[in-house]
């Protein structure tokens, strides 16, 4: 492996690539892969149920006869809101442990998220001038690429949003006036998620090419190659640590 | 192919697993009943027994979930009141559940008024009770021990001093209410009209309300039938200077000048005679001293009546005439607060009785009534005690030409400060809140401060509880038995008991439990026979075959057949020295009193003043129910009610606040809203009685509302009982700090004014 | 079914508070709520004279009901019975049916901080009682019963006595509350309490703004994505060489 890989993206030879197709690198711990599909998991759910909580044909969401199938789906409108309040609750107590015994461990990752860097502004242009058709050349990313990262950051910031106002309307916690300041201001933060949920899913799931990427937020594991090519501070940074370590413990 | 399949597939599936939801477990599903349903499907235990949210004693039902009252319901079988129930008696719960109740026998360890107390033992509570009693008793004698009795549960404790002789007893509730009435109606039928009065609203043509604001009185069975009446198609004349409740129902309202009553009724008295319009039949088979009568009112005629009542003759006569119309179908109410004026109240009330006589509006349907003498006697266990064999001297009531039982509490207190004509060094005040209901409080508490003991038997703690040596809880009437009640004043009259609904809570205890252990302690054993309460009701309920059981057993309730209405076999009986209807008095006319009522004017009022009279608000009980939760979040503080011309000429708007100052310059308690309405005279302002509680323990009542009570500084006592007027007393208003000058909107005319001032010049 | 309704018979009516009191010991409620009032109104001059009367009322169980309109998770909703009831399983105690309704009818209750209102005392109707406020109801000046039986006293009040709704021009939610009374003692309660508004509340309004906004924007991002996806078909997979 040429050393300058290590300084920056070079296109790669056959041999280097068809080394790091070869080779594994470890993308996600077991806890994120788990947060990151229950995640999923409440976020499809909680959406799909709490649409059907508003049954009202001034204010639905979602045309009634999903709703009144929701219903029954569930036996009764109020097992349908009390699934949704509980699963809520579930996924509150959940990420709550992570934000109890991680929020040391990963602060510095969650501070990454929120640090757009110029490669990132780069990312982003790259990626408009992709979508509509014109000439483009993506810089290298880190660990997430900008628009990852763009997704993240909305799910962290409005997580908390949703989950406190889900909490108040759940149990009354505050005023009527509050009770209904936040029916509004939990819709408008699931919106603000949900409006980019959709591409965060193709680009992750349904891009043929990406597939990689979806296989290592279930096995944690992504080829050395992907890495090269989707995120190359990343593999850089790891690669770096794993030789210094070599250095120090020969 | 198979990918059509795998789609109706899919359709199936997802329409099977709509139509059978996968949480649908039957026992899971009670939810989506409904809202819950809290007091009646669960398991209730009911109990009845008899309200004491007021004096009237409906028939209640008590629902008690888990040991806890959740609801008071009226007692279907009730031939008075049935299922229904006033505010009060629905809000009954809060009285026994009232954080501020009194909750263990307490001493006084400060000044006396500063209100501080010491938790201490019962034993510890009655004997220093039966020490300083037996004491100032060896002392000072036995009229030194005096008892401000009310309601039932102080009755035992009346007995008691009933027994050892002391004529120190004194009822307010009788002698600030109904006393002048019961003597007016007594002087003249020989019998009074009885609690609840024998009224016939339901089945009268014609119903006379004078002096009685009946639906702000809730008196609950009377309102009713008042109602019921007026849904039969009866008629109604209410008189009030204020368009009451009543007045609002009513087919002519007379808002007539403070005061002038007598006048009204004396007109009336001398129209229906002189234009031969009332029940000759009547008069000459009951009646004695009708020529003498229709010489005394003949001056009354309906002019003099218009100039002094400010109604006119028109309206006089139309009223008149509607009484002639339904002759004798007419209920005269004979009021029940009587102690308005001083002069004249007793006068006042004898001229209706003899007005209902003229009407022959007696002892038929749709009148007054006749109490149905029940075979059955309920006794009272004997309490025969051998008295001290001393001589009671000089009484105080005996300055007074006719007595209602006792002596009247004014002069009690006047006694007691003065030590004339016998020292008074003991008080018991038993269910009684004197310091709010007695006029000029002020000087109930100098009376106070000469005691050497003060004991408070009560529920909650009242202002005279801060004066208090000793304060002992009593149990409400949730929690206690009573005496059996027997009720003969109704057309169906009939016998129900008191019981416990609930456990007692905290550290109360019975009436019965108090006054015996305390009267044993003082030596006095044998007063109080049986061991508790209930075995003293079993004794008196077993002579007559019933027991507490056979009255459960029939819903609480044994009803006797009636005889409200004369007949051959049930003719009228009249209780007066000539056995007839006294018209005109030979009596009272022997120890000097006029004969025949004759109309006085009362105290006027002073240059820049107003006359203040007062009622009473639907969800109150007097000074009673000011701290029970339910009825103060509906009724926390009184309104002042001011005529719209005076409000508009001094300046006041509606929902103001004034603050009131009286003729001696006592200021109220706090600033009153006002409530500006066309619905007053302009010369008197009125408000709901009794509120604006001084005790701080009371953390609903304390201070809410305007105590009206401490602005009635001026005594003038009726000459005939003794009683004193509490519609004497006037007012201005303070707003801002300004007084407000008070025009004279309705002067008086000429000759009452100069007859007035004559009369004040002749009397100092 | 029935139709449940009440009739208010104003010249019985003495202001007592009685049904304030036995609605909230009935349903065990906080000790300053209630769902029934009484309100004095008067004296005060009429056109027809001098009056003073009582504002009786309760929910008025509206055929058109404004709160039912205006919940958000259908807790509230007209019962086949004619009652409009609050299912406290769905309530989230957001006050927009209070804002709605144009007589005060509901409030929240602190107990369960939810909505809480008059049911007709669903329950005690159910077992054949009558509501709490009428079966204690001194003067019966409250009648209770089925609007739809011609034998019915309610019937008789409402369409042979003339009992009248309050109700204006402008807001009529067609109540299933009747009153019966003097000209003059109508006239004051309809002067003092007739219904002004019925207002969406300020939240509510924003939803009908930004709902269609979010549902646009999510559905926007879903076509998005399916359209990529289908371009991505269309053009044949792609390995990670062709970037």
């Amino acid at each position: 492996m040429r050393p300058e890989l290590l300084i920056d993206q070079y296109p790669l030879t056959e041999d280097e690539k068809n080394e790091l197709k070869s080779k594994k690198i470890k993308k996600y711990k077991f806890s994120i892969i788990w947060a990151h599909w229950l995640n999923a998991f409440a976020w499809l759910v909680l959406t799909v149920t709490g649409v059907a909580i508003i049954n009202n044909d001034k204010y639905n969401l979602v045309p009634l006869g999903f709703t009144q199938w929701m219903s029954s789906l569930f036996s009764s409108r109020e097992y349908l809101l009390k699934f949704h309040v509980w699963l809520g609750i579930f996924w509150i107590l959940d990420l709550s442990l992570y934000v109890i015994f991680g929020a040391k461990r990963y602060s510095p990752d969650i501070k990454s998220v929120f640090t757009i860097d110029t490669d990132d502004r780069a990312w982003l242009v790259s990626f408009t001038r992709k979508v509509m058709g014109l000439n483009y050349t993506f810089p290298p990313q880190g660990f997430l690429n900008a628009g990852q990262k763009l997704v993240a950051m909305a799910v962290f910031t409005m997580t908390p949003v949703i989950m406190i106002t889900g909490l108040i309307m759940a149990f009354q916690l505050l005023p009527p006036f509050f009770i209904r300041a936040s029916i509004l201001i939990h819709l408008l933060a699931v919106g603000a998620v949900a409006c980019a949920l959709p591409i965060h899913i193709f680009m992750g799931g349904c891009k043929a090419h990406e597939h990689e990427s979806l296989k290592s937020m279930i096995t944690g594991y992504m080829s050395e190659y992907f890495a090269y090519k989707h995120n190359y501070k990343f593999w850089r940074d790891v690669k770096k640590a794993a030789l210094a370590n070599k250095r120090e413990n020969p | 192919m198979g990918r059509k399949i795998a789609r109706r597939d899919f359709l199936k599936y997802s329409s099977l697993l709509a139509a059978t939801p996968f949480l649908d477990i039957a026992t899971l599903r009670t939810f989506k009943k409904g809202p819950p349903d809290r007091v009646g499907t669960e398991s209730v235990d009911t109990v009845t027994s008899v309200c004491e949210m007021c004096f009237w004693r409906c028939l209640i039902v008590g629902k008690v979930k888990n040991g806890r009252l959740v609801k008071l319901e009226g007692n279907p079988k009730s031939p008075s009141n049935g299922e229904k129930l006033c505010a009060r008696g629905n809000a009954g719960i809060q009285l026994l559940y009232d954080p501020d109740r009194l909750k263990y026998p307490l001493k006084r360890i400060g000044k006396r008024g500063e209100g501080k107390w010491a938790r201490i033992s019962w034993e510890e509570a009655i004997n220093t009770i039966a020490e300083n009693m037996k004491r100032v008793k060896e002392k000072y004698g036995i009229q030194s021990l005096a008892l401000f009795p009310h309601n039932a549960s102080a009755r035992y404790i009346m007995k008691f001093y009933e027994a050892i002789g002391s004529e120190s007893i004194t009822e307010p509730s009788i002698y600030q209410c109904r006393g002048n009435r019961d003597i007016g109606y007594k002087l003249t039928f020989g019998t009074p009209p009885g609690s609840p009065e024998r009224i016939d609203l339901a089945n009268t043509k014609l119903m006379l309300f004078h002096g009685t604001h009946l639906g702000e009185n809730v008196h609950l069975s009377q309102c009713m039938e008042w109602i019921r009446g007026l849904g039969n198609g009866a008629k109604s004349i209410v008189v009030d200077p204020r368009f009451s409740t009543a007045a609002s129902k009513a087919d002519i309202w007379l808002g007539i000048r403070p005061g002038t009553d007598t006048a009204l009724i004396l007109a009336w008295i001398n129209y229906l005679i002189t234009n031969n319009l009332y029940d000759r039949d009547f008069v000459s088979r009951y009646c004695t001293g009708f020529e003498k009568l229709k010489e005394a009112v003949k001056h009354a005629t309906l002019k003099w009546a218009e100039r002094i009542t400010d109604i006119t003759a028109e309206k006089i006569k139309k009223a008149a005439d509607l009484m002639a119309k339904h002759m004798p179908q007419v209920a005269v109410h004979p009021g029940r607060h009587s102690t308005w004026y001083g002069v004249g109240d007793t006068q006042r009330h004898r001229a209706m009785a003899i007005l209902t006589a003229i009407l022959g509006a007696y002892g038929k349907k749709g009148t007054l009534f006749l109490e149905t003498q029940l075979p059955i006697q309920l006794g009272q266990s004997p309490c025969t005690l051998e008295t001290e064999d001393e001589k009671k001297g000089e009484l105080l009531r005996e300055k007074w030409p006719y007595n209602l039982p006792g002596t009247p509490p004014s002069d009690l207190i006047e006694a007691t400060i003065s030590g004339k004509p016998y020292p008074i060094k003991a008080w018991t005040l038993w269910g009684q809140n004197l310091l709010e209901t007695t006029p000029n409080p002020k000087r109930t508490i100098e009376a106070i401060q000469q005691l050497d003991f003060l004991l408070v038997v009560d529920v909650i703690p009242t202002p005279a509880a801060l004066y208090a040596d000793i304060i002992l809880p009593e149990q409400t009437y949730l929690e206690r038995y009573d005496v059996a009640f027997t009720y003969t004043n109704t057309l169906t009259p009939y016998i129900s008991v008191r019981q416990p609904i609930v456990k007692p809570l905290y550290e109360s205890k019975d009436p019965y439990w108090i006054t015996k252990n305390i009267v044993e302690k003082m030596g006095y054993k044998e007063c109080f026979p049986y061991n508790d309460i209930k075995e003293n009701i079993e004794e008196s309920l077993a002579p007559f075959g019933l027991s507490i059981e056979k009255i459960n057993a029939t819903g609480g309730v044994v009803t006797f057949p009636g005889e409200p209405y004369a007949d051959s076999s049930n003719p009228l009986k009249f209780d007066t020295p000539s056995g007839k209807v006294e018209l005109y008095s030979e009596s009272m006319k022997e120890k000097g009193l006029d004969p025949v009522p004759r109309f006085e004017l009362p105290e006027q009022a002073p240059k820049g003043f107003i006359r203040l009279v007062y009622g009473r608000s639907p969800l109150h009980t007097m000074s009673r129910t000011q701290n029970n939760a339910w009825l103060h979040n509906n009724a926390p503080e009184n309104e002042l009610w001011m005529n719209d011309k005076l409000a508009r000429q001094i300046g006041v708007k509606n929902g103001e606040y004034l603050e009131l100052e009286n003729q001696d310059g006592v200021r109220s308690n706090k600033s009153i809203k006002v409530k500006v309405t066309p619905g007053i005279r302009p010369d008197c302002v009125f408000t709901q009685a009794l509120y604006g509680s001084p005790v701080k323990m009371l953390s609903k009542a304390y201070n809410s509302g305007v105590a009206d009570n401490p602005l009635f500084t001026k005594i003038i006592k009726d000459p005939l009982v003794g009683t004193v007027g509490m519609r004497v007393n006037f007012v201005r208003f303070i707003k801002n700090g300004k007084v407000l000058d008070m025009p004279e909107m309705i002067s008086l005319p000429s000759q009452l004014k100069s007859a007035y001032a004559e009369r004040r010049e002749i009397n100092g | 079914m029935a139709k449940y309704g009440m009739v208010f018979d104003l010249d019985k009516c003495i202001g007592c508070h009685a049904c304030v009191m036995a609605c909230r010991a009935e349903w065990e409620l906080p000790a300053d709520k209630s769902r029934c009032w009484v309100k004095p109104i008067g004296p005060e001059n009429t056109p027809y004279g001098l009056a003073s009367t009582f504002y009786i009322g309760l929910c008025n169980q509206c055929e058109e009901p404004s709160c039912v309109k205006e919940c958000p998770t259908t807790a509230t909703y007209k019962a086949d019975n004619g009652a409009v009831l609050v299912n406290k399983e769905l309530c989230i105690g957001c006050g927009n049916c209070i804002i709605a309704c144009p007589y005060g009818a509901r409030y929240i209750n602190e107990i369960d901080k939810k909505v809480d209102k008059c049911t007709f005392c669903e329950g005690r109707i159910q077992r054949g009682e009558q509501p709490a406020c009428v079966k204690t109801c001194p003067t019966n000046a409250r009648i209770f019963g089925d609007l739809e039986n011609k034998n019915s006293a309610v019937y008789k009040k409402v369409y042979e006595e003339g009992a009248v709704p309050i109700a204006t021009a402008r807001v009529n939610l067609h109540p299933n509350v009747f009153y019966l009374g003097k000209e003059r003692d109508i006239h004051l309660i309809a002067d003092s309490y007739a219904p002004a508004k019925n207002d969406v509340s300020i939240s509510n309004q924003l939803w009908r703004i930004f709902s269609p906004l979010v549902v646009g924007g999510a559905s926007a991002s879903i076509i998005a994505a399916f359209i990529a996806f289908a371009n991505q078909i269309r053009k044949g997979e792609q390995t990670e060489e062709d970037e």
